[in-house]
């Protein structure tokens, strides 16, 4: 008896070796420095290009048509990470023109060409909680963090 | 000589070491971020609304906010599904470690 159930185990304990041996692709992409810098110099750019929407956006048209590169230059470097479709994927919900983040308010910006205060201040505080979250998964990446100190509450 | 049901249990003992070092207050975790996360969205929600009877938001800038909280909600969720796999891939890797240093330990 003792014997069948030592061999059981064994056998149980090799398969599962040869298992972890044999998924060799990692569960999620490896932490990337350049897009933790990408995510954390870009959410400075972009908030700080968000605050000056209470002036006229054609001033502003060729400073949020560079930043809509740098996003999209950013997103596609994530996108070009193995194992990286998470974050991928955030990237593509914050950024996308026809979604309601930042898309959404370069649009209405240049709708009414100036935006409101009260508008702007929870717009901003909401686009810079959901970098927070882009920045807090790839900081997991490297080590386990917490990160309820960085979402800017 | 060790035997290999002596690996086996170097392993199991091992494994329930690093599961614990992995996974212990993940549940906990998830679940206080959860409770913090529809906290805050709840009081986003109540300045909104107070915010738009004041006249300080009218019903588009409503909306677009209720609609981005939804896109940050998502994004909320996808960080917290790469956070469970970062802690698995960890598991995993520790646990090759584990198996290939408890044989070269006990058999070398």
């Amino acid at each position: 008896m003792r014997l069948a159930v030592s061999a059981t185990t064994g056998l149980a304990a090799l398969l599962v070796t040869l298992w972890l041996i044999g998924c060799a692709q990692p569960l999620i992409g490896a932490y990337s420095p350049t897009a933790y810098e990408n995510a954390t110099s870009l959410k400075a750019e972009t908030l700080s290009l968000m605050e000056k929407a209470n002036e006229p956006y054609a001033d502003h048209k060729a400073s949020v048509d560079h930043l809509y590169v740098e996003l999209r230059k950013a997103h596609e470097f994530v996108k070009g990470l193995p194992g990286n479709s998470i974050s991928a994927q955030q990237w593509g919900i914050l950024i996308d023109k026809d979604g309601a983040l930042i898309g959404q308010y370069f649009s209405r910006w240049q709708e009414k060409s100036q935006l409101r205060p009260g508008f702007m201040g929870e717009k901003i505080l909401q686009v810079g909680k959901a970098f927070d979250e882009i920045i807090c998964l790839e900081a997991n990446k490297e080590k386990a963090t917490s990160c309820t100190g960085s979402k800017g509450d | 000589m060790p035997s290999f049901d002596d690996f086996v249990e170097a392993v199991q003992d091992g494994a329930r070491e690093l599961a614990r070092e992995t996974f212990d207050d993940y549940l906990d975790d998830a679940r206080n971020d959860a409770r913090s996360f529809i906290a805050n969205c709840e009081d986003d929600l109540r300045r909104w609304i107070n915010m738009l009877e004041q006249g300080d938001l009218d019903q588009q800038e409503f909306s677009d906010l209720v609609n981005g909280q939804k896109s940050l909600a998502q994004i909320h969720l996808l960080t917290q599904k790469g956070i469970a796999l970062t802690k698995l891939e960890r598991f995993r890797s520790g646990l090759i470690d584990l198996v290939i240093n408890t044989a070269l330990d006990l058999f070398l």
